[in-house]
């Protein structure tokens, strides 16, 4: 079915959706994040588990993402990836991402993101040098594409808290799946 | 008196629009504000003859709906009238004839909510026609989630998105399927209009209270209490715009 409004721009989706305080928002993290790191002391055993906590929180957000923004099916990833940088992001943390360095056969591309919410008022110490802190991220995008049929591989190739310019993670469409009916089962 | 045709905009909750309507029926009509799903309501005198829906104050939490219906009783004249002041793309709601009238006291016979695999996960009916029980209404969502993906293979042209709307003898079916693949469907009186509207209202209820619970399981059966309330205050909301009651 067609959207029956058309869809809003990513201004007007951040206001009318419910905000909460940035303040909460980053020290509530900060401290998923400690505490991950006190249970499990291994820095990838922390990053894996932010990933699976993302992946979980990203298969439940695409829905409440496509109820309220109203966008209609994406052609290509191309597509796929504006709306995530510009609506989706925007929506969900107020910030704007920017996709860059796409691939030839245009399945790889970069969100490029100047400004996180997550980080403010942190530093990595040196016992950490491994942690991926805004692995979140990651398996957010993850989850919400996979439950729209796309499967993707995540990973971080800039981040602010180890001395980069800007927080850019790459994003890999593996598989595209759509689901078939199997009604020819008995073949 | 004559009929008054009385125009409200603004939705109130059924109860609520009684009250102001007594008390304001001297007075004058309330204020109107814009609303797509505006309807007009004609009564006719006396006043007594429509019964609030509740006599306390507040409906509580958990009220299903339809426990008590209202009886408006209009003369034949009068509902032609309405129909004809309905907008251009609804036909009349209600029947001419006042036999009929229970039949029509709902606009929505029956909701159902597909998860992705077929299985059904929320199942309310609202009428007392077209009842049935648990096994039929898993037999049902499950047909339904392949006929929709049957028809997605017989479009002759690529891209189809499965069948929005089933129109039958006596009611209709509309579906809204979600692009995580989630089925919303209902089943409701022929010439119902603004279903799709009420299909998505109901899409942002979902993510709000049944995604938004860290203990509702995905893609199991809906067991929340506020997804419950909320939806039975949008389809109240719904049915009082339509029908005015």
């Amino acid at each position: 079915m067609p959207p029956l409004t058309p869809p809003k721009s990513g201004d007007a989706l951040f206001a009318s959706v419910d905000r909460v305080n940035a303040e909460l928002f980053t020290l509530t993290y900060g401290a998923i994040v400690r505490q991950l790191l006190t249970d499990l002391e291994e820095v990838e055993e922390v990053n894996k588990q932010l990933d699976q906590m993302g992946y979980n929180i990203g298969t439940r957000l695409v829905d409440e993402f496509l109820a309220k923004s109203n966008v209609s099916n994406c052609v290509d990833f191309k597509e796929t990836a504006d709306t995530i940088a510009k609506l989706g992001f925007k929506m969900f943390l107020g910030v704007t991402a920017t996709v860059t360095n796409w691939d030839a056969e245009g399945t790889t591309c970069s969100f490029v993101l100047e400004d996180n919410p997550l980080v403010d008022f942190v530093e990595l110490p040196d016992t950490c040098q491994g942690l991926q802190y805004c692995n979140v991220l990651s398996g957010v995008i993850r989850g919400a594409l996979e439950m729209v049929s796309m499967k993707t591989e995540v990973t971080w190739v800039r981040d602010m808290l180890r001395g980069d310019d800007a927080y850019e993670m790459r994003v890999k469409l593996t598989k595209q799946v759509p689901e078939e009916y199997p009604y020819k089962d008995d073949d | 008196m004559p009929h008054r045709p009385f125009f409200f905009g603004h939705i109130f909750p059924a109860f609520d629009y009684f009250k102001n309507r007594v008390a304001t029926r001297q007075s004058g009509y309330p204020r109107a504000a814009c609303s797509p799903r505006a309807a007009f309501v004609l009564h006719q005198e006396p006043a007594h003859v429509v019964r609030p829906l509740r006599d306390s104050q507040s409906p509580t939490r958990g009220d299903p709906v339809g426990v008590r219906t209202t009886d408006v009783i209009s003369s034949p004249p009068a509902v032609s009238f309405l129909g004809g002041l309905l907008s251009a793309d609804t036909l009349s709601i209600i029947s001419t004839s006042p036999s009929c009238l229970t039949m029509a006291t709902v606009a929505i016979y029956s909701l159902f909510i597909i998860n992705k695999s077929g299985g059904l996960i929320h199942y309310k009916d609202y009428g007392s026609a077209g009842r049935m029980d648990t096994n039929d209404s898993l037999r049902l969502a499950s047909l339904w989630h392949s006929m929709h993906a049957i028809s997605q293979q017989l479009s002759p042209t690529p891209g189809c998105n499965g069948i929005d709307l089933l129109q039958a003898h006596n009611f209709d079916l509309h579906c809204f399927q979600s692009l995580t693949g989630t089925k919303f469907f209902v089943v409701c009186e022929t010439g119902a209009p603004n279903m799709e509207f009420l299909l998505r209202a109901i899409y942002e209820l979902y993510t709000e209270f049944a995604l938004k619970n860290p203990f509702y399981e995905m893609e199991m059966p809906i067991r929340c209490e506020l997804f419950d309330f909320n939806l039975a205050q949008v389809i109240q909301k719904d049915r009082v715009a339509l029908l005015g009651r």
